[in-house]
């Protein structure tokens, strides 16, 4: 499964991280995407939210691991986002009128980071 | 953490079991027992200690240069983590002080100093965003970290 392939690959060198980073922002753009353009599908939706939580909640998870290589500037400004994100998520669950937007906005430009 | 190697350059400190040791040259010393140290450039002023962990990584670093006072320092230390773990809701955060409480608690305050270092990123990012309630400027931060990313791209 995807998740499992990201958790293994961060477990890997720094660049096999960098790009399944990369692979799961374009995921995560993807669900979100599909989702805004079929607006009446709650399935999507939620499935978009839950895909999206779990991308951020593991690239935090490796954020805070010892072994990450990234400067702490740059982790905490990640971490930031992340917490931005995850919030976003979290109300959109109650909210069904909060749409993606945003969301896809920050992780286009995050992945063009990574590219 | 016996046989611990310390390299110093010429006018570095380094605190070890109480007692403040400075090199005169390049030099390198060996710890051959448990002895506690600390090296200057770990070393946080106490104008400095201006977040939560940065407060406990003071208190720790305290039990470490002052030996004479760490029964003192550990009571505030356990008010300290108590504190924390009251009103923290972030679990990365959670789980370092329990951590940390365990190293400081076995005797291992330098080991602990490490944890709470590694902690500050994610207070920081906690800190940013909670001052504003959300991040004010979302897309001018994930300009800047992508950017940051870019250049670390090796």
């Amino acid at each position: 499964m995807f998740n499992l392939a990201y958790a293994e690959a961060a477990e890997g060198d720094q660049g096999e991280a960098r790009s399944e980073e990369y692979q799961a922002m374009e995921y995560s753009i993807g669900v979100m995407e599909s989702s805004l353009r079929d607006p009446e599908n709650a399935g999507k939706r939620i499935k978009a939210i839950f895909d999206t939580a779990n991308v951020w909640t593991l690239l935090m998870e490796d954020l805070g691991q010892v072994d990450n290589a990234y400067p702490n500037e740059l982790k905490a400004g990640l971490i930031s986002i992340g917490i931005f994100i995850l919030k976003q998520l979290q109300a959109m669950r109650g909210d069904s009128s909060v749409s993606f937007a945003t969301i896809i906005d920050v992780t286009k430009t995050i992945k063009e980071g990574l590219k | 953490m016996g046989n611990m190697q310390i390299y110093l350059r010429a006018k570095d400190k380094v605190f070890i079991n109480g007692a403040v040791i400075k090199a005169d040259r390049k030099v390198s010393l060996e710890l051959l027992n448990d002895a506690t140290f600390l090296l200057e450039n770990h070393v946080l002023q106490k104008e400095d200690a201006t977040t939560p962990f940065k407060q406990l990584y003071f208190i720790v670093q305290m039990m470490l240069m002052d030996p004479s006072s760490v029964e003192q320092t550990k009571v505030i230390f356990k008010d300290m983590v108590a504190g924390l773990l009251e009103s923290l809701t972030n679990r990365s955060l959670i789980e370092g002080v329990k951590d940390i409480d365990v190293s400081v608690s076995s005797g291992k305050a330098f080991p602990a100093l490490k944890l709470i270092r590694e902690l500050y990123p994610i207070e920081e990012a906690i800190l940013n965003t909670e001052a504003s309630g959300v991040l004010s400027d979302v897309a001018a931060q994930a300009a800047m970290v992508a950017k940051g990313l870019a250049k670390e791209k090796t």
